[in-house]
This record gives C-alpha cells, structure tokens and sequence, in this order.
C-alpha cells in the first residue's frame, strides 16, 4: 500500500512492525526447527510409502537371492504378464478379480476354510510346496510321502501340458502320491512319488501341485527343464497373483469380508477414514482453540504465608523432639497466668501467692494445684494428655465461680 | 492469524464424505482445500496495523468499588474492520469482559468500555491491546498485539471509615468537656465567655473580671496542633497473612482512620511507611488534601521480606519531629521484634515522644491456644500459648519503657488504634 496512514494525536497506530518484518522475525527463529522437522517428515514418509527393491523373504518376488523368486516374475513381466505379490488372501482376492493365476509361493499357516476358499479359485491355482497338512483339503486324492531327491534327470512320462514342454528335471524332491482312480496327472514320479500334479476341476483351469519350490527360485530356475515348467504353469493368464502370506494373515479368498488378524482386530474402512477426517478436524480445532488472542497478562503475586505458620511449625518441631517437658511448661504457664488474672493477681505473684490464691477459692488442696501447675513434667503423651485436662477443668473451675 | 469455528465446522464436512467414500483421501483433499480457503481468507483480512487506538483509563479507583477503563479504536485503513478487540488486564484488576466485537467502516471509531472492580491494592498495570480482524470469508484472519501501556492505581479500600464518626463523635464530646476543664497537660486556652450557672468558681479570671462589668470564666480546651506521626512497618511480618490479607493492610487500615481522626481534631499527620528504608512518605500535608495524599502514597506499598532497620525508622522519626510528638508504629509485637531491636530503638524515642504501638495479632493463634483434640493439637496449642505468653512479656517490657501497646485482629485494630489515640488525648499525654 503507497498510502501512508499516522496517528492521530495521543493514538497508537500499530506496534510499529510490519507484517514483511514479523514474518522474517518468525522465519529466522523457527528455520532450524523447520528445516529439522521437514527432513524428519520426509524420511518418515519415504520409510513408509517407497517399497525396498529387493528384500531377502523367501520365494518372495523381490528377492534377488538364490532363495527368491524375482527371475521368474521378471521373465514373465516380460512375456506381458502382470506379476503382482500380495501378503493376504482377501488382497489376493481383490487383485485376482474372478480370474487369473494364483500362485501360493508361502505361507505360515493356512486353514481349512481358507484352503477351502483358495479351492474356489476359478482361474489356475499354483501351489508351491504346500506344507502335508494341507495336501487332502487341496484334493482328497494327494498325500504325503518321505520326500526323495532323484539323482539325474527325471523325465516327465504324464499328460500334463506343462511337464510334457519340461521333458525332464534334475535334482528335484518329489513328495506327492496320488490316490489312483483320481483325475490327477502325476508327473516327474521318483520311487512313487510325484514332483509335480496338475489336478483338473470341471469347467475350470487346473490345480497345479509343485511339491519341490526349487523350481521357481532364482538359484534352480535354469536346471534342466524348471523353467519351463514353471513358466508353462505361472504364465497361463495375463495376470498372476503371488501370495506371500502374512503371519498374521487369517483373511479368507473371497468378497467384502470383514475379518481381522488374529493379532489386530481390523477396523472397517469407513471407521479407518472417518477417524482420518476427525484427525483433521481435531488439528484444526487445536490451531483455532490454541491460538491465544494477545499474551498473558501477569500478576506479580504476593507472599502466601501464614502468619500462625511459625507457631503451627513449632508445634510440630515440639513434637518431633517428644518436648512434653517443655509443652506442658507453656501450657501450665498459660493457664498459671489466665488464672492469676481471673483471680485479680499482678503478673508477677509468686508461685505460692498463685497455688493459695486458687486453692483459697476452689477449696482444694494447694499441694495438689502445685504439683498441676508447677510439678514434675508428664512421662508419657498419656501423662500429657491427663494433665491438660486437669489445667482445662481447674480453669473452668474458677472462671465459673 | 487465527482460526474461527467456521473453519472447524468447514473442516468437519469431510468427516461424512470421508465416511460416504469409506476413504480418507476426498476428506484429505478437503482438508487441503480448507487449508487454502483459510490462507486465502487471512491474506485477504484488512491490515491490523491500520486500527489506531487509545486508552483512556481513571488514574485510581479505591479497592472493591467499581470503576472502568475505556480503549478507543479507529479505522484508519479504507476498508470495513470487522473483529475483535481485547483489553488485557492484571487479573486482580478485575476487567473479566475484556473481549469487545469490532465493526467499523473506514475512518469511523468506537469506545470500548470495560468494567473492572480491582480485587487487590496497589498499581495495576494494563496488559498489550489484542486486535483481531476477519477476513472476508470469516474463516481466518490477522491479529496483533499492540502495547498499550496503562497503570491504575486501586486505593485501599478503607473500610475502617465506619468508625469514623463513633470517633468523631467521641473526639466532640472531648472538645465540649473543656469548657469546663481545668487547666492541665494537654489542654491549652481557649478563650474568655462570660460566666453562667454551672461553671466552676475556679475557672474565673478575675483580671479579666476586672476589666468589664460581668463575671468571666477561662475555657480550655484540648491541645491542637499537635503532631502524629504514623509509622507503618513494610518489613518481614507485614507479609505474613492473616485472613486473606497481609498485615500490611490492616495496617493501613488503621493508619487511615487516624489520619482521619487527628487531622479532624486539628493534629498535624506524618505518614511514613519503613522496613529498611523509607517506602512512603507523607509530611505537611493537611485540609481536604491530606486523605487523598496519603491513600496514593500507601497504595503501591508491598510488604517486603527483609528485616526492619528500627535504629534507621527512630532516626527518620526524629529528623522529622522537632517537638514532642506521638509516634504511631503499625506493625506486629512478638518475641520476633526482640531480635530487631524494636525494643533498643524505641527506648530513647519513648523519653522524646510518646510512642503507641498498634499491633495487628493473628486471631488464629488464640483459636490454637483452646485446641484439644489429639496430642498433635496440644503440642500446637502448646506452641501457641508459649507465643502469647512470649507476646504478652514484650508488650509488657515495651509498657515498661513508657510506650502504649494496643493490639487486636485485623479487623479490629483500626477502631482500637483510634480509641487508644483519644484516651491519649483524654489524658493529655500528647
């Protein structure tokens, strides 16, 4: 603004800054805690959102070791496939939309009704190295056997597309045995047991069983014919789905669920994203409730003592000590100089003036108030406590006569 | 800057979209976009650099009465204001509604009145001005804070006043009496009237007589102009509370209604606040111009937490007085004031003047004295007596040495001070 405004007479116009300057004052004095705090952020965020290139999870699709699986999903990312690793079964289920290959590379442990739900799978279910238990809920007609490792190359001898394009493997564990009559091809057979079994289902894509994982892992992919059996069964469809599971993954493959972890109980996304937007508005509600309007004002305070605080701490100083010599002194020295004034003595009588004066008006025996009012200090807090009472009823005593 | 409610409730409607869209981004974006309209809408609010203002705030006001202070606020700036104005006080000030609406349209002004009732003496100082001004959105907008400085000074309140005209009263009855009183200390000559029945024989004065054709009779009456001088202790027991409110203002309570007093009986009043030095002082002083002198020299004293300098505050007593004089000390009696040396002090000055103390006691310490519950009672209530009786033979020595010791709570010790002034005064001993 070029107009400069003043001040009327005995006004204040502003604090004398301007806004520019205010700005630049709070700039400097916050930057370091800015600059900190943006790089902080960013480091979160980037720890957060950038997924690691490679990782060292086995059979997992970025790891590049001779354990992972990242050549054969690069390989078929190649041929136009759309490789795509999830950690549950219901993100599986999403990404898989009714059709495509599932792949189950691993797992820690996986249920009947989740075995169950993988089976409804329409597209090509690829299972690699399934653990035993879960073998009879995959098809009634597989079973375990003691895992063989054949010496040279095993030819294929089955049926199966897939083993026929491998023609052999070589160094390969087989532990499948198939039920005979079942609508199995078992391939690769060593001593009875079989390496790989396609399983056909009725008007959908097979069940392929591969009971040894080195035939998908970066270290075996090119031992003899693995790679094309691997291939051959992974890259039917344009997408495959490769599901590393989770350890707390108990989701089933289907629709809309809303099941949890065993270990967090999961939220609805509705309640997760309506608890962002109330985030939010909290943080806004904090800025318009915290900004204060104007600083304030102090009150220099004055001292907040007690004036009977002395007399109250020495009291408790007296107790402390167990001074009942010196408590019952005062006590009887007080009660000694209420009475000399009730009976119309100067404060300075003598003692045998005091104990006669009192006894010649309440008839008692002045041995007795001279041993109340002048004896021996009491033993015990008991005593104390007696001889009080006994000050207290003989200065009723007089002031009621 | 600064945030309205707008803005959180604007906020708040992306907690249903958020919900409708079971997703947090559109209620992100929102935020986002609430974010912008905010920063637009500060931006965009007048310049408060642009208000002028001015306080303009009554110099004193006495304790628990209601007063108020006046900010003054001018659009200097060629756009409508519309906001907020705060008027920041001490919180004893008492200024609660502090917070004034703002609407002004270019060059127009506006007078903000806030009432106060101050709930503790002494200076009162103003805080900074706060302006606060909308922007057209009335989501956000630029505030400042403009220092603006002010002080009231809230007087004590004097509520001993209510004793004044008892006193006064009693002070006439003095006056009337000396018609007929004899000549003696502390009584000087009035004047001559002629004699009427009643008067005593002795009062005629018979050169007077002499001189004209009928009977006349001296009067007298008691001794005017006199000095009073009233000594108020800032030291270490003038902060100790007793009550609610320190010793110091019971003492200045006591103060007031005997400067009251004596300059209504014709007295010359000194008024001289001391702990290790002089704090307040009021001298030559009298008329209509002594009560409000006094009330704004004694507002801003604060108790302070040193030891009092008796043989400095005896000197400055004596600088000050050249006749006999009765010296007034407020303050407190105690084995304490053994140790300060009030007792050295005071005895050379007693033989010059004669010296009343006024001692503000703690009535919680004779409730203490009858306390008989458990063991942990009767030990305080031994500690009490022990300090009364310590008290009493204070007092006693002081009374020894020629000087007046009147004590009582703190209600009570204006009213007794007062009364121990006019038996003084009844006695002639000033």
């Amino acid at each position: 603004m070029s107009r400069t405004v003043t001040a009327p007479e005995g006004w204040t116009l502003g604090d004398g800054s301007t806004a520019g300057k205010v700005a630049s004052a709070r700039w400097s004095r916050v930057r370091w805690l800015a600059i900190v705090l943006t790089l902080v952020v960013v480091g979160v965020l980037v720890a957060t959102f950038a997924r690691p290139s490679s990782n060292s999870v086995p059979l997992s699709i970025d790891n590049t070791g001779s354990d992972g699986a990242r050549a054969v999903a690069q390989i078929l990312r190649g041929q136009g496939v759309d490789v795509q690793e999830v950690s549950t079964l219901s993100e599986a289920y999403r990404a898989l939309d009714g059709g495509g290959t599932l792949a189950l590379a691993s797992y820690v442990f996986l249920d009947d009704d989740q075995v169950a739900s993988i089976a409804t799978h329409p597209g090509d279910v690829v299972w690699i190295e399934p653990a035993p238990y879960v073998l009879s809920g995959i098809d009634p007609a597989l079973s375990a056997s003691v895992p063989t490792v054949s010496e040279g190359p095993v030819p294929a001898r089955c049926a199966a597309p897939a083993a026929q394009s491998a023609v052999s493997l070589t160094d390969v564990r087989a532990s499948l045995q198939v039920s005979a009559g079942a609508p199995a091809e078992a391939c690769f057979v060593t001593d009875g047991s079989a390496t790989y079994v396609e399983l056909s289902r009725d008007g959908e894509r097979p069940v392929h069983v591969l009971a040894d994982a080195g035939v998908v892992t970066n270290g075996s992919l090119a031992v003899d014919g693995a790679a094309a059996l691997a291939l051959h069964v992974l890259g039917h469809d344009s997408r495959l789905v490769w599901y590393v599971g989770d350890d707390a993954d108990d989701t089933l493959l289907s629709a809309d669920q809303t099941g949890s972890t065993y270990l967090t109980p999961r939220a609805p996304e509705w309640l997760t994203a309506g608890m962002i937007a109330l985030l939010l508005v909290a943080l806004v509600a904090a800025f318009h409730q915290g900004r204060r309007m104007g600083p304030l004002v102090t009150e220099p305070l004055p001292v907040i003592v007690r004036a009977s605080e002395a007399t109250r701490g020495r009291g408790r100083l007296y107790r402390r000590g167990k001074a009942r010599g010196h408590a019952a002194a005062a006590l009887r020295a007080g009660a000694a100089s209420r009475l000399a004034a009730r009976l119309s003595l100067s404060r300075h009588s003598q003692r045998a003036a005091v104990v006669s004066a009192i006894a010649l008006h309440t008839r008692r025996d002045p041995g007795s108030i001279d041993s109340l009012l002048y004896g021996p200090p009491p033993a015990d807090d008991a005593a104390f406590m007696r001889l009080v009472a006994e000050l207290d009823a003989l200065e009723s005593e007089v002031s009621a006569s | 800057m600064f945030l309205t409610w707008r803005a959180v409730v604007l906020t708040a409607v992306g907690v249903p979209i958020a919900i409708a869209a079971s997703s947090a981004l559109p209620a992100v974006m929102w935020f986002a976009l609430v974010v912008i309209a905010v920063g637009i809408d500060a931006a965009a609010a007048p310049s408060p650099r642009l208000v002028a203002t001015r306080r303009e705030t009554p110099t004193s006001v006495r304790l628990t009465e209601a007063t108020a202070t006046t900010l003054l606020v001018r659009n200097m700036g060629s756009r409508r204001m519309r906001g907020w104005a705060r008027d920041a006080w001490q919180p004893s000030a008492g200024a609660d509604a502090a917070r004034h609406r703002l609407d002004l349209a270019p060059g127009d002004g506006v007078r903000l009145r806030t009432p106060m009732r101050p709930t503790r003496r002494g200076d009162r100082q103003a805080g900074p001005v706060t302006l606060r001004l909308l922007g057209p959105l009335s989501l956000a907008g630029r505030q400042l804070t403009v220092p603006l400085p002010a002080t009231l000074r809230v007087l004590p309140e004097f509520a001993s006043r209510k004793h004044l005209p008892s006193r006064m009263a009693r002070l006439r009855e003095l006056d009337g009496r000396s018609a007929v009183q004899q000549r003696g200390p502390g009584s000087e000559f009035d004047s001559l009237r002629e004699y009427v029945i009643g008067d005593d024989v002795r009062a005629i004065d018979w050169r007077a007589t002499a001189r004209r054709n009928e009977v006349v009779v001296r009067t007298w009456r008691p001794e005017r102009d006199r000095q009073v001088l009233i000594l108020i202790d800032t030291a270490r027991s003038a902060a100790a509370r007793i009550g609610e409110t320190p010793r110091l203002d019971a003492a200045i309570e006591a103060a007031l209604l005997l400067s009251a007093l004596a300059s209504k009986a014709g007295d010359r009043v000194h008024v001289v606040a001391f702990d290790r030095a002089v704090r307040a002082r009021v001298s030559g002083v009298s008329g209509a111009a002594l009560m409000p002198a006094i009330a704004d020299r004694v507002a801003p004293l604060e108790p302070r937490l040193v030891e009092p300098d008796w043989t400095a505050a005896a000197g400055v007593v004596r600088e000050m007085l050249g006749q006999r004089a009765l010296v007034v000390l407020l303050t407190d009696v105690g084995p304490g004031s053994v140790d300060s040396g009030l007792l050295r002090a005071l005895a050379p000055l007693a033989r010059d003047h004669q010296v009343l103390i006024g001692a503000v006691d703690d009535p919680e310490i004779a409730a203490l004295v009858t306390e008989r519950g458990d063991t942990v009672e009767l030990y305080t209530a031994a500690a009490a007596t022990r300090f009364e009786l310590e008290r009493d033979a204070v007092a006693e020595r002081l009374r020894r040495r020629g000087v007046e010791v009147v004590s009582s709570d703190p209600d009570g010790i204006a009213p007794a001070v007062a009364d121990a002034y006019l038996a003084l005064k009844a006695a002639g001993k000033l």
